[in-house]
């Protein structure tokens, strides 16, 4: 067996672990790194669709996408390193924003994300305006994630979408907003280019937006 | 007076052996596992009153005697004031009351469809909610997006169009809370007749898996202070943020519950306090989180059952449906959960006139539980075995080919026998007529209610003093 069709099986049994094990060790006995993100790519693409097809469960999803983020943080800095080129959809900041420390909804939208091809850089909850756009200026991504689960914090992404017009970011900077209270017209209202209802909506919408 | 009902028996889904079983692993994640309080001042608190407590991670583990105590200085019935006295609650564990939902920003309604709610559908919802007799506390039943001081306007919505006690979502840390504190004791006329006879409720939430925010943990200091009643309700979703297996989930669910019961006692023994926990998993087919699921009647019974074993009053979830639509979706959800909910024995039963799984609230909903409630209401009653209801003389006199009909026994004895005002029979042709269709006249009853009820509006001082309040509390945000 080599060292992919371990790190396959490694997806399948959903054990991070193994994955990153099996990456470095990969990576130390020189196998492609290209080859092993193609890998782990489409093994959760196949998943990814068979959840949209209603065929399997959404823990499978996460969970598979858990490994596969625990491979590509071996092999992406490996290739950022040799200057390789890799395949991608584009790159996606996740956040909740500040004041709301709902996690489960935005994190499906993440692993929902890297499972149709994109690169999320996912800062986790109640992250600070602050942070949130220090973080977009220094890793430029191609879009945005917002996920506001109260009517109290939606305001944020208001915030954060005015701050991102003042730096001249907006035009170059995609936002998407979801959760609980927001709606389309608040997406609108506020500037947003996309909203989606759920975790499946959630990448036609950025497909549509980033034009892929 | 309004003092509930009560189930002539309730399901039972535990033994004894599973009831003391959750309740060690409740124990058991509390002390060992423990939960992230995230604030100081709360983690201080906590650890001056016998929690061990770590400030780096922002953790607290309750020793299990600690709870074992709260659970006990917590009271198991409570009088909830009302602006009228008549509609003061005798609120006790056992019995059940009902209210709508809160929280949703958008209205449902069949004809004009979905629309975001203003204030004058906060205003209207309570207005029908303290006209339809079967609700007990009034909630607005909407919220209004992106409006920073939305837990006063709601507070100001709620105490001038009813005259029942009134139930308040928690959007504040403490010096918001302490405004609302302001306002209630403006209209009940003084901090002594608060404490007596308090108008409000308020909703906290903590945060599954085992955490509180900061605005949470403050408020029920504050709440507290006063001797007003509040819930801790956590939505664990099982399966995504509690374990997938009902019995963990909710183990977990009542540790998470508990913390606020441990706060609130060790603040104020005997502070009224109401707990529970969330009855729908998540739909791990689909990723999203329902307001209907096969296993609601299990964890709404559990939840009852161990409400009972604690002496502690729950808050339920009923009347609510995944639908968007006045459809057999929507009659079946709103019914099995309102069952699950009051024949599973919890307390205050809320989440009326939910639709499209939260996304909207309808007020028409509202006034259809309202048929539903009357109905538990008959059913409560049960059945009477004596000599006049064996009626074994009447049927000997009767006999074979006889009717009951025009009996006086039959006359005596109307009132046994329910008649719904909506659920009918009502008997058509082959061109059926919808407008007798129940849930349109649903509607024309929920449309009579908006044009007629005004319930006694607040002084107009104290109205005043309501604004003036509000419009100081600008400062804090």
């Amino acid at each position: 067996m080599s060292y992919l069709d371990d790190i396959k099986d490694a997806i399948s049994d959903f054990d991070e672990d193994r994955g990153r094990e099996l990456a470095e060790e990969a990576v130390d006995e020189g196998v492609d790194p290209l080859d092993i993100l193609d890998v782990v790519s489409e093994e959760l693409g196949k998943l990814g669709e068979k959840f949209d097809a209603g065929e399997i469960f959404l823990p499978t999803v996460m969970s598979a996408a858990d490994v596969v983020k625990a491979v590509m943080d071996v092999v992406n800095p490996v290739i950022e390193e040799s200057g390789g080129e890799r395949d991608s959809e584009g790159s996606v900041m996740i956040a909740t924003v500040e004041g709301d420390i709902h996690d489960i909804g935005k994190s499906m939208v993440a692993s929902m994300l890297l499972s149709n091809g994109y690169d999320v850089i996912d800062l986790g909850r109640d992250v600070p305006n602050e942070d949130f756009l220090k973080q977009i200026e220094e890793k430029m991504p191609d879009a945005v994630g917002m996920s506001s689960m109260l009517t109290t914090t939606m305001g944020r992404q208001e915030e954060i979408v005015e701050a991102l017009r003042e730096k001249g970011l907006k035009d170059k900077i995609k936002v998407i907003v979801g959760g609980a209270p927001i709606t389309q017209s608040y997406a609108d209202e506020i500037g947003a280019d996309g909203y989606a209802k759920d975790a499946i909506e959630a990448t036609k919408t950025l497909n549509k937006i980033l034009n892929n | 007076m309004r003092r509930g009902i009560e189930p002539f028996e309730t399901l039972k889904v535990f033994g004894e052996k599973e009831i003391s079983e959750v309740h060690r692993n409740t124990l058991r994640i509390m002390e060992q596992v423990g939960l992230r309080v995230r604030s100081k001042d709360i983690l201080e608190f906590l650890g001056d009153n016998g929690c061990e407590v770590d400030f780096d991670e922002q953790m607290v583990y309750v020793p299990s005697y600690l709870v074992e105590e709260c659970i006990d200085s917590d009271p198991s019935s409570f009088r909830l004031g009302a602006r009228d006295s008549e509609n003061d609650v005798m609120f006790q564990q056992g019995r059940s009351y009902f209210c709508s939902c809160s929280g949703p920003i958008n209205v449902l309604d069949q004809e004009e469809g979905i629309n975001e709610s203003t204030k004058k559908d906060l205003d209207d919802s309570v207005r029908l909610s303290d006209a339809l007799k079967n609700i007990d506390i009034v909630w607005p039943q909407f919220s209004l997006p992106n409006d920073p001081l939305l837990g006063l306007h709601e507070m100001d919505s709620a105490l001038s169009n009813s005259t029942k006690h009134i139930g308040l979502l928690n959007w504040y840390g403490r010096n918001l809370v302490g405004k609302q504190i302001d306002i209630l004791r403006e209209v009940a006329g003084g901090e002594q007749e608060l404490r007596e006879r308090p108008l409000a409720t308020l909703y906290v939430e903590p945060t599954s898996p085992l955490s509180m925010a900061e605005e949470h943990a403050e408020a029920i200091l504050e709440w507290t202070d006063h001797d007003l009643p509040y819930i801790n309700f956590p939505i664990q979703f099982t399966g995504s943020t509690s374990p997938v297996t009902l019995a963990g989930s909710v183990s977990q669910a009542l540790a998470e519950s508990f913390l606020g019961l441990v706060i609130g006692q060790l603040n104020n023994p005997g502070n009224p306090f109401i707990g529970g926990v969330w009855p729908f998993p998540m739909d791990l087919k689909e990723g999203k989180s329902p307001y209907f699921a096969a296993e609601a009647l299990l964890i709404q019974s559990i939840s009852g059952q161990m409400a009972d074993f604690y002496g502690i009053p729950v808050f339920g979830t009923g009347g609510c449906t995944n639908s968007y639509f006045p459809d057999a979706q929507m009659g079946t959800e709103m019914a099995m959960t309102l069952m699950g909910a009051f024949y599973g024995g919890e307390t205050l039963i809320h989440d009326i006139g939910y639709t499209g799984a939260g996304d909207a609230s309808s007020m028409e909903n509202m006034v259809f539980a309202n048929e539903i409630i009357e109905i538990f209401k008959k059913q409560s009653k049960g059945v009477d075995v004596n000599e006049d209801t064996l009626a074994f003389d009447l049927v000997k006199k009767i006999g074979p080919g006889g009717d009951f009909v025009s009996t006086e026994h039959t006359q005596n004895n109307l009132d046994k026998i329910f008649s719904p005002e909506f659920l009918k029979r009502e008997k058509m042709d082959f061109l059926r007529d919808k407008s007798k269709k129940a849930m349109k006249k649903v509607r024309k009853k929920m449309k009579s209610i908006l044009e007629e009820h005004e319930p006694k509006p607040l002084s107009s001082s104290t109205q005043e003093k309501i604004d003036q309040v509000i419009k100081e509390s600008s400062e804090f945000l």
